[in-house]
């Protein structure tokens, strides 16, 4: 059943992974496209900043938990080399358990606000005029998955099974 | 609360969830949580509201998109020849030196810093193709990982840089005057860095390569695809085709281009390249988001303000002030992220620098400088944690083996300071 939850959490961690990355060719070709209408046409898109802003959160928090899964995001290892199979372990789920609260946290304050930019009809300043609820909807999305993997994680740890390092 | 109590505290909780291995950017958000909810009050529901705030504008951000560029053309490059041409090319140029093929980490890292805009890149970039073969042909490891650590930071200094967009905007001084001072003194370390090697490399273990004719024409070719990088990033950058961030997607579309022409294309290559890139980026940038909070947080504590009222309040003169404010960036660069140092402390460390008459493009050159020695010292230093996952290598060993080339760069940033001249130079010949 808790395996089952992981492979879950760790498909939809690939699948907000593609779409991290297709934010990521989206920032590129997004830019390209604007250098090319500034210097051969003189023209400009006027809304290249505000889009490739978007393109940047939406790769960096649909690109969470698959960074997590892999192993990827930061911490240190210091104290952690030192200490033998039980003491890593308690590490691993103190660990895991910090970041599942402060995700949970940032879970609970993203929806508020989601409610009430969509209430209000919050668009941004700029000519697009972007309801700020979907950009706000992909991060809450990212922070998500990321939470059902560390959720799924967490539980196997607890039930004593050791989940894969790397996805 | 005074300063002297939060400060510390703050430091302390932060240490102390690092090493229960807590995640950085988890680490950085739980402790700036923890500061506004005990030393200024604030309920859990309004910091709820100040961190969504925050997270939003934060990681909606034009300037951040350096980043995932510069690492996505770092890892293309990677994919292609380009950088084990770059390897090949200069080795049997500096093979002959002392430090032998050690050297190509700092030559490497120094053309590279001139295409990519961050010193993660560059220490990523350059470590991975080096580091593995430096081992493989029996070279010092300690003298090969710390001549990484030292040189990869030389991605802020040598333009393209974030670091100096940043502070340009901040200051409202010309980022391309800054970007033309960062040149020599970025050469000046790179140098420093190439004679330690020289003066304390074992012999060279050795080597089966014999100088047939015509290598040293050999080695230049394979130098050619990154001198193409470099002239066009730097060139986009100058001719004013392209904004110093839009230099990165420049630097994205060129190694295409390259790959293309050396007929290493394909679809393959985008895809491997976008599924390095991404993890890589979201690490880089999840975290430099979450300094932003905590420098929210600890502006809400007036930690950055007292302190800076303090030293204003000593009344120094201009080497005593440029002596403290060297001090107060080694010292929060232990703590956080240079971008996140430069945005905090500016508004407030300017005027002191400006009033002292210190001329502002030199300082910014000095500041870069002292924000990558933050790049080489445990807790955060940035290059130390890169370093530490492409080798596998404990923390504190990694951090033993930067020490020297720390030394030598704290040594550069003194010969910067005084005689200015090594930075302002080049700009004053380029503009004036």
């Amino acid at each position: 059943m808790l395996r089952r939850l992981d492979k879950f959490a760790q498909g939809l961690a690939r699948w907000a992974g593609v779409l991290a990355a297709l934010a990521l060719m989206a920032m590129f070709l997004h830019i390209v496209y604007e250098m090319i209408l500034r210097n051969l046409f003189d023209s400009s898109t006027f809304i290249l900043d505000e889009f490739v802003g978007y393109e940047v959160s939406a790769m960096m928090f649909l690109g969470l938990g698959w960074t997590y899964l892999r192993g990827e995001l930061l911490r240190l290892d210091l104290l952690y080399e030192g200490l033998g199979q039980g003491g890593r372990r308690l590490l691993d789920l103190c660990s895991d358990a910090a970041a599942l609260a402060l995700t949970l946290f940032l879970l609970i304050h993203f929806a508020g606000t989601i409610v009430t930019t969509f209430r209000r009809g919050t668009v941004s300043a700029s000519i697009a005029r972007v309801p700020q609820f979907i950009p706000q909807t992909i991060i809450f999305t990212g922070l998500a998955v990321f939470a059902l993997c560390l959720a799924a994680r967490l539980l196997l740890r607890i039930a004593g099974q050791e989940p894969e390092e790397r996805a | 609360m005074t300063t002297a109590v939060i400060g510390p505290a703050l430091l302390l909780a932060l240490v102390a969830l690092l090493l229960l291995r807590t995640h950085i950017f988890v680490a950085i958000l739980l402790v700036s949580i923890m500061g506004l909810a005990i030393f200024h009050g604030f309920t859990l529901d309004r910091i709820g509201a100040t961190l969504t705030r925050i997270l939003f504008r934060a990681s909606n951000s034009w300037e951040l998109a350096a980043v995932p560029m510069f690492v996505w053309m770092g890892e293309i490059a990677m994919r292609t020849s380009v950088i084990p041409r770059l390897f090949r090319g200069l080795s049997p140029l500096v093979r002959r030196l002392p430090g032998g093929l050690i050297q190509t980490n700092v030559i490497a890292s120094t053309l590279f810093a001139a295409v990519s805009g961050s010193s993660a890149a560059t220490t990523a970039t350059v470590g991975r193709v080096t580091l593995h073969e430096l081992e493989a042909r029996g070279f010092d490891r300690m003298l090969s990982i710390g001549s990484l650590a030292g040189a990869g930071t030389l991605g802020l200094l040598i333009p393209p840089s974030v670091m100096m967009i940043i502070y340009g905007l901040l200051a409202e001084v010309s980022i391309l005057r800054l970007f033309a001072a960062g040149f020599v003194p970025g050469l000046m370390i790179a140098a420093l860095y190439s004679g330690y090697l020289v003066l304390r490399s074992p012999p060279n273990p050795p080597d089966d390569f014999v100088a047939g004719p015509g290598y040293v024409l050999r080695a230049l070719r394979d130098l050619l695809p990154i001198a193409v990088l470099v002239v066009s990033v730097i060139g986009a950058i100058y001719s004013g085709w392209a904004t110093p961030s839009e230099a990165a997607a420049v630097g994205v579309l060129v190694c295409f281009a390259l790959a293309a022409v050396m007929g290493e294309f394909s679809l393959g290559l985008i895809r491997e390249s976008l599924a390095a890139a991404v993890p890589t980026a979201t690490m880089i940038c999840i975290i430099v988001v979450a300094a932003s909070f905590l420098s929210t947080a600890i502006g809400f504590l007036h930690l950055p303000q007292d302190v800076a009222t303090l030293i204003a309040r000593l009344g120094l003169s201009s080497a005593g002030l440029l002596l403290v404010l060297a001090l107060f960036y080694l010292l929060l660069g232990l703590l956080l992220d240079g971008i996140s140092i430069a945005v905090m402390t500016l508004p407030i460390v300017l005027p002191l620098v400006q009033a002292a008459g210190i001329d502002l493009i030199w300082f910014g050159v000095f500041l870069i400088i002292l924000v990558e020695l933050g790049q080489m010292t445990p807790p955060i230093g940035f290059n130390l944690f890169i370093l530490q996952s492409i080798t596998g290598m404990p923390m504190l060993d990694v951090a033993r083996a930067a020490i020297p080339f720390f030394l030598l760069m704290l040594l550069g940033a003194l010969l910067i300071a005084v005689f200015p001249m090594i930075a302002l130079w080049l700009p004053g010949m380029l503009f004036d």
